[in-house]
């Protein structure tokens, strides 16, 4: 693949960006909402599921070094099978920027724009993810850098001002709806994790392609510690979390932070962070949809149909009116698409690979 | 990508950004088109169900043609009967010609009568609101919110909006009230375990003042002071879910904060065991975080509190020696046994006669549930009632002020 080359630090905000951006909107509440007081325990749990699910992909990978899951799928059942997970992969990509773009967008004009159509903002998103992949992937990397570390930061800077409102025994009754529920349909809440999906297309990009492993042990701990936090932040600090449903949780606990005491409209500063943070991961969700598609397609540049990535997805964004649908949809999508394809098909294949590679086929790929 | 398409893109985005940020929006809102809310009333309506009354910003500007800020104008207040809060804002704006924005409000000042009959959709609709600001003062008024908004030019302040600022943050020196905000009424409405407070507002007329011995025992409108019409926040207003039960004097919401931890300072006055005093005013402040436990016997709880506080002695005369440990330790004494005394009477009023957890002991309560259908089962709110008492109180006498000693007969 024609990528700029990563290093790792630069490879880990890549991954990280996705989740961040979900943890803006509603990451939290979706967790909070099936597990309650039990949100805390369910979220450890969910990240040691994690890590060894990162453990065996890593193990699955390591026969497959440099190569992402497109090639991995062409050498296990060639030419259609790479044009199928191809295909599955740009649209998980480009409707995953769907719901964010449109969720975002609808937040956005409901706290500040509410005399805008909401087509306008979410142009003006899109406007700058085509002008960054024409320009480059390397700025588009770089920027990610920058914005990434800003973006958690602020995230961090938002729990300590709430600190003094925490408290121990809101994380009781320690089960909750019950142990069943936090261990084995909890176990479903893998999909927070959904940035591991760069994960299969990281290999190739990295300077040090050894370094895969500690790209995604420490890409899978951020986030893990951020869900922890933001979820028991909102658990000990707030009694009614799980019973009334917020527009996004980080909002609420900035409006409610003891940040208002010094500034005026402290979300603001947080909502022009997180806006940067939706911008990049766009530019970062063409960047390889494009680079997918040039490799299914053999094309020699395909920078170009950045115009054509983002008017698709800005089509989507606008076929569905009715917004609570819409985030009914988001939700689903977000959850099961992600256990299906990252948690399933993915896995599947990279196995799958691993026993061709091992009983029928012992030639490297 | 070749330089010169760079450079085309880049003068571009920089052309459309500077005609775009030096022209105006057609649409733009200034401070022209906007009436400013500093407070919002809400009162029983005569013949709708709502009557709701807004205290708006008059800015300079609009006086006398020179530049203003909310800092330097004059309110009016306008009240209108109207079935929603929504809709009493729609008929302002077309009433003002202007748009009303709540972005800029203070307080929200709700009637006893009103209060009595539930406000949590008063209360979600406001939460609800991109504009109001959930950091709003929620205070519960004795007389009509209209009247409560008309008379609440501030002494000592020509600014509304910065007396709303201002005046609940007295309660950090007091003790009499306690600074609640709009966000946390509304999220003691939805817990399950536990009940809100609000402030508690009235206008302090000749008619409504009363006298009593007890320092602190008043309302708000009983303090027996002379001057000028005013509005007062003195005691809580108690809420057992969203409907008013009972309300906290000054003394009791003293109590409330020592049990809740929230105390900064307040001064209380105890009867004296030295002779040369008949009372002795103590500035007092937490020591440590007060320790609240609970045990479920038989169902019912029983609580205990642990309150250790630190004193400073305020009121002196000749003769006394607070070098003497055993003086001292008289004045400790009867600190301690006149809070166990106040805390316990606090504790059984809002436990029997309003039955409205105020101070979040249901969280205490929740390690004995297992899952939230135990919980709900149980029904803290049932059995908060039923709720048994054991204060212990620990005064440490730190010091008085500058005066230690003014025994005669010692220094002789």
């Amino acid at each position: 693949m024609n990528y700029t080359k990563l290093g790792n630090f630069e490879a880990i905000c890549l991954i990280v960006v996705l989740f961040i951006n979900h943890i803006v909107l509603n990451l939290p509440q979706m967790i909070l909402n099936s597990s309650g007081s039990a949100s805390t325990i369910n979220a450890i749990y969910i990240l040691i599921l994690v890590l060894l699910f990162t453990i065996l992909i890593l193990k699955l990978l390591k026969n497959f070094i440099g190569l992402d899951i497109i090639d991995i799928s062409e050498y296990l059942g060639g030419k259609p099978l790479k044009i199928i997970i191809g295909i599955l992969s740009i649209f998980y990509l480009i409707f995953e920027t769907v719901f964010l773009l449109r969720m975002f967008s609808k937040n956005l004009l409901l706290v500040y724009f509410q005399n805008y159509p909401v087509s306008f903002i979410m142009f003006l998103f899109l406007f700058i993810g085509v002008v960054s992949n024409i320009i480059g992937k390397k700025s588009i990397i770089k920027s990610n850098t920058i914005i990434v570390p800003i973006a958690l930061f602020s995230i961090l800077f938002t729990f300590i001002f709430v600190a003094d409102l925490l408290k121990i025994e809101r994380s009781m009754p320690i089960f909750y709806n019950g142990a069943s529920q936090i261990f084995l349909s909890g176990a479903s809440n893998i999909f927070a994790f959904n940035g591991l999906f760069f994960l299969f297309f990281i290999s190739p990009l990295l300077n040090k392609k050894e370094d895969t492993s500690k790209v995604a042990f420490w890409s899978v701990l951020i986030c893990g510690i951020f869900l922890i936090l933001s979820i028991t932040t909102l658990v000990f600090a707030f009694s009614d979390i799980y019973t009334v449903s917020r527009l996004s949780p980080m909002y609420f606990i900035i409006i409610n932070s003891r940040l208002s005491a010094f500034l005026e409209r402290p979300e603001v500063i947080f909502i022009f962070i997180w806006t940067l943070a939706l911008m990049s991961f766009i530019n970062i969700a063409v960047m390889f949809v494009l680079n997918i598609f040039k490799k299914l397609t053999n094309i020699k540049e395909a920078k170009h149909l950045a115009v054509t990535v983002c008017t698709i997805i800005f089509v989507i964004a606008m076929l569905l009116n009715h917004i609570f649908a819409f985030e009914t949809i988001a939700n689903y999508f977000y959850k099961y698409g992600t256990l299906i394809l990252v948690f399933g098909i993915f896995t599947l294949l990279l196995i799958s690979a691993n026993i061709k590679k091992k009983f029928f086929n012992r030639r490297s790929p | 990508m070749n330089h010169k398409v760079q450079k085309f893109f880049a003068i571009l985005i920089l052309t459309i950004l500077l005609i775009v940020s030096s022209s105006s929006y057609y649409g733009i809102k200034g401070i022209d088109n906007l009436a400013y809310v500093v407070a919002i009333g809400l009162d029983v309506g005569k013949d709708n169900k709502l009557k709701l009354s807004l205290q708006i910003s008059v800015h300079q500007s609009n006086e006398n043609g020179s530049s203003s800020s909310s800092q330097s104008s004059s309110a009016v207040v306008n009240s209108i009967e109207c079935p929603s809060i929504n809709s009493g804002i729609s008929l302002f704006n077309s009433y003002l010609g202007k748009e009303v924005t709540l972005s800029h409000c203070k307080v929200l000042v709700i009637s006893e009568e009103l209060a009595a009959k539930g406000i949590s959709e008063y209360l979600f609709t406001l939460t609800n609101d991109i504009q109001f600001r959930t950091d709003s003062n929620i205070i519960i008024s004795k007389c009509d919110a209209e009247n409560f908004l008309k008379y609440s030019a501030p002494l000592l302040d020509k600014v509304s909006a910065r007396y709303y600022d201002i005046a609940p943050t007295s309660s950090e020196y007091t003790g009499y009230t306690e600074s609640i905000t709009c966000n946390e009424f509304f999220n003691a409405i939805n817990d399950k375990i536990s009940d809100p407070v609000a402030i508690l507002g009235s206008i302090n007329t000749p008619d409504t003042q009363k006298t009593t011995n007890e320092n602190s025992a008043y309302t708000a409108g009983q303090t027996p002071i002379s001057g000028e019409t005013s509005v007062e926040t003195m005691g809580l207003a108690v809420f057992n879910d969203d409907k008013l039960v009972g309300e906290l004097n000054g003394l009791e919401s003293i109590c409330h904060l020592i049990i809740s931890s929230k105390l900064e300072n307040a001064q209380i006055r105890i009867p004296s065991p030295i002779e040369q005093l008949n009372y002795i005013d103590l500035y007092i402040e937490l020591d440590n975080n007060t320790k609240n436990s609970l045990y479920l016997v038989n169902s019912s709880p029983y609580i205990t509190s642990n309150v250790k506080l630190t004193a400073r002695i305020q009121s002196l005369n000749g003769n006394i020696n607070l070098d003497d440990e055993k003086v001292v330790s008289k004045i400790e004494n009867y600190a301690e046994q006149y809070l166990k005394y106040h805390l316990n009477n606090y504790l059984y009023k809002t436990s029997k006669e309003f039955n409205a957890d105020i101070d979040d002991f249901g969280l205490y309560s929740l390690k004995y549930f297992n899952n939230i259908s135990d919980l709900e089962e149980y029904n803290w709110n049932h059995h908060y009632k039923d709720a048994f008492f054991n204060v212990n109180v620990d005064v440490e006498l730190r010091s008085s002020y500058l005066l230690v000693n003014t025994s005669k007969e010692e220094e002789e």
